[in-house]
């Protein structure tokens, strides 16, 4: 044992007076960890919100719509994207061609909207969807041009 | 020692015949059509068991008393969905004996994955199978035990 | 000197037990031998691969990442389960491949690329892939010593698995759960030395490490005698090449996979070129009377009783019982949890403590009762992993279609990445599902009955005592097996 730790010493003496030096191998390893860290998720959010612009999401929940209140331009066709975040919800816009009869948690609809007229239309959720259903509504504002 | 040995394997054999042959004992010679009601809810399906005999016609009436659910039969590849306010029908005949599960088919909130009944098609053979096999091998080395027990 | 003799002389430790017919070598299931070892590390091309740090680096990094996006997706992605990474890589994707591969097959090769420790042991080290030969980072203080056991994850396990109906169905649980191991664990590395927080804390190493003795694949020293010549013990206290190993196990002792987390530290730091990795027979540690200890006796129980309470709560028809684990109610969950602990750390034990008081007193008391209830836990091993491959089954045949829309849009927000989006849930041969179940118990069944034979002489020397002394064990492995054919095809 004493044998041991006399080896152990004198080599960790040696060694300690040089740190190794620090190969390619360890910068490559750095810049798989930096884009695994930092690259990664920040392009992961960039995509998203890329993927996200110039659509409105609507998350359809028991029971309501978030948000519940839209604002449009009339005559400007914009885009809306509905998620549910539990049931099988319904979605209408009454007034306007835009309606979702199964909205399937998990894959998201996209819908393009145009509303001809300024005006508050709502929109309502279309397929039973629980106790609370009949009062899950919102109202999408549309301003004149 | 010999000899107790033979016996032991033809007992064993024919043990296992017996055991094959009524592994299939129950089993209704005519078919009977059954009828049954299943209402699916969050996160069940009432009633969460069904039974019925091989061979027989189901016919499944199925309704949904909260949100859209589905229905999907494990081994029959049946599927379906079901909106409340509407009955679905589902009708097949039941080929495949033992236990089948029968799920949601629809995404229908958090539990989802876990809102599964069970569907019985007697007579159950691979649980049968599986308590013969047990049966069996247990017997066997409970036998070898002893067997072992005896040698000092 | 035979080939069966010359292994005995330079793996001292492969289990030998005494026989009852002289002579012969143990087999498993009257097929393969006991101490069967085939070395893999004799390809040269392997060995330069298990040195190279690269090896661990790349499948950890790779996990990482995907542990970024899975933490992510739980914060802020869709609370649907099946549309979210979260819940489709862990419960689906990882725990089968766990049980159905990893396990089974390569111990614990996944502690060697989890991503959970690799920050704090990055840190630690204060490199990626190269060794720096200076004192690591942090405290380094030593595990106190009455805390090292499985007692301590058995418990953290129990608390899991009372909630998890909720964390195996929302992201956001999952996330909670596993971002505050990786937290809780980076933070034990800058104060405890090595991998203890992977060693005594981590409830995912529990059971791995149990059900490591299982596994088909070890590493070992390939001839102790080198070892015993060779000093400087590099394995243990590091070298230039490596560290120490970090599993704080001794590679030229190392007679069990329980704690050995297949890193290939030792590879690295081996002068001698000493350490292989070898292919062996299901079973072979379970028969290794060393370190055995009731904590790991009550991993198993845990382990068994988890599989058949998941059974009942998540592949059975009673809605009550998914209410309560769904926490629909605080007074139903905590029924639940009450239930769950009382079978998993009560039940289930007082079973195993009848029966091996049976099997005590049928051998004649020759043997501490403590010993035999220890011993005998072992073989609850084999059932219970094949138990867990049964359930296993039943999450991955009818969900795991799940993963090919997932890596599409991991995150349900409509993405499309590979083109994967909208492919539909589809349930697959979920005709051969029960047929599949009820092999793997019966499998799981005749192992463990093979293995409990031989504990059980392992335990009590004299051939008539252990003789009697197994034939309550085969009732109680009977009775285990019947329940859980009930559960699966009943």
């Amino acid at each position: 044992m004493r044998t041991l730790m006399k080896v152990v010493s004198m080599r960790a003496r040696q060694r300690l007076l040089r740190l190794r030096a620090i190969g390619t191998g360890e910068f490559v390893a750095l810049g798989i960890a930096a884009v695994v860290l930092v690259v990664g998720p920040a392009s992961v959010f960039a995509y998203g919100r890329w993927m996200d612009r110039n659509v409105l999401v609507v998350h359809a929940q028991q029971w309501q719509y978030a948000p519940n209140v839209l604002h449009a331009t009339a005559g400007v066709p914009f885009r809306i994207r509905l998620v549910s975040e539990d049931v099988v919800h319904g979605f209408r816009i009454i007034g306007l061609d835009a309606q979702v009869t199964e909205l399937i948690p998990g894959k998201s609809m996209d819908l393009t909207v145009v509303a001809p007229k300024p005006g508050t239309y709502v929109y309502m959720c279309t397929t039973y969807c629980g106790l609370k259903h009949a009062r899950m509504f919102g109202r999408l504002i549309v301003a004149p041009r | 020692m010999m000899k107790t040995r033979r016996y032991m394997v033809v007992a064993a054999g024919l043990l296992l015949a017996a055991g094959v042959f009524t592994v299939r004992l129950g089993a209704s010679p005519l078919p009977h059509p059954r009828t049954i009601k299943l209402e699916a809810s969050q996160w069940r399906y009432t009633p969460g068991i069904v039974t019925v005999n091989e061979g027989d016609p189901v016919t499944l009436i199925i309704t949904a008393s909260d949100v859209t659910h589905g229905f999907f039969l494990d081994g029959y590849n049946v599927t379906q969905t079901v909106t409340p306010g509407q009955t679905i029908t589902v009708r097949f005949v039941a080929t495949r004996s033992g236990r089948w599960m029968f799920r949601c088919a629809v995404t229908c909130g958090a539990f989802h994955p876990y809102m599964i009944g069970w569907l019985r098609v007697q007579p159950n053979v691979t649980l049968r199978l599986g308590l013969l096999a047990v049966g069996m091998i247990g017997a066997t080395a409970v036998y070898a035990a002893w067997e072992e027990g005896r040698k000092l | 000197m035979s080939p069966e003799q010359g292994l005995a002389a330079e793996r001292p430790e492969v289990p030998t037990i005494p026989v009852a017919r002289g002579g012969s070598r143990e087999v498993f299931l009257g097929l393969v031998p006991v101490d069967a070892r085939f070395e893999l590390t004799k390809a040269p091309w392997l060995r330069g691969l298990l040195r190279s740090r690269w090896t661990t680096f790349l499948p950890t990094a790779l996990n990482l990442f995907l542990f970024l996006v899975i933490l992510a997706a739980g914060v802020v992605g869709t609370p649907v389960g099946n549309a979210n990474i979260a819940i489709v890589f862990i419960w689906i994707l990882w725990w089968s491949a766990l049980m159905l591969v990893l396990v089974p097959f390569a111990s614990r090769l996944w502690c060697g690329m989890c991503p959970l420790p690799v920050l704090g042991e990055w840190v630690q080290r204060f490199s990626l892939v190269t060794r720096r030969w200076h004192r690591p980072l942090g405290l380094s203080l030593k595990w106190p010593k009455k805390l090292r056991s499985m007692w301590l994850v058995n418990g953290v396990f129990l608390g899991v698995a009372a909630f998890s109906g909720i964390i195996t169905t929302r992201p956001w649980a999952t996330v909670a759960l596993l971002g505050s191991i990786m937290v809780l664990g980076t933070g034990l590395f800058l104060v405890y030395e090595r991998r203890t927080f992977c060693r005594y804390l981590c409830p995912v190493g529990g059971f791995l490490g149990l059900y490591a003795n299982f596994a088909a694949l070890e590493i070992r020293p390939k001839s102790q005698p080198v070892c015993v010549g060779h000093k400087s013990k590099e394995c243990i206290l590091g070298s230039v090449a490596g560290h120490g190993c970090p599993w704080l196990e001794q590679p030229t002792n190392l007679k069990r996979n329980t704690y050995c987390g297949l890193c290939f530290e030792c590879f690295r730091c081996c002068s001698q070129d000493n350490m292989g990795l070898y292919v062996r027979p299901f079973g072979t540690d379970l028969l290794v009377d060393s370190h055995r200890g009731l904590d790991e006796s009550w991993k198993a129980f845990i382990m068994l009783g988890a599989a058949a309470v998941y059974s009942a709560t998540m592949m059975g028809p009673w809605g009550t019982l998914k209410d309560w684990a769904n926490l629909r109610s605080i007074g139903g969950w905590a029924l639940f949890a009450a239930g769950l602990i009382t079978v998993l750390a009560g039940v289930l034990p007082a079973l195993h403590g009848a029966t091996a008081w049976l099997s005590w007193r049928l051998a004649g008391r020759t043997v501490p009762f403590r010993r035999v209830f220890t011993n005998f836990a072992y073989h609850l091993v084999p059932i219970g992993l094949l138990a867990w491959i049964g359930f296993s089954f039943a999450i991955l045949l009818p969900n795991g279609s799940y993963v090919i829309r997932i890596i599409s849009d991991p995150f349900g927000w409509g993405w499309n990445l590979f083109g994967t989006a909208h492919f539909a849930w589809t349930p697959v041969l979920t005709s051969w599902l029960p047929a599949l179940q009820a092999a793997a118990l019966i499998f799981g069944f005749v192992y463990s009955l093979d293995v409990a034979w031989k504990i059980a002489r392992q335990t009590f020397p004299a051939p008539a005592a252990a003789a009697r002394a197994v034939v309550p064990q085969i009732v109680l492995l009977g009775g285990i097996t019947v329940a859980f054919l009930w559960l699966f095809v009943g």
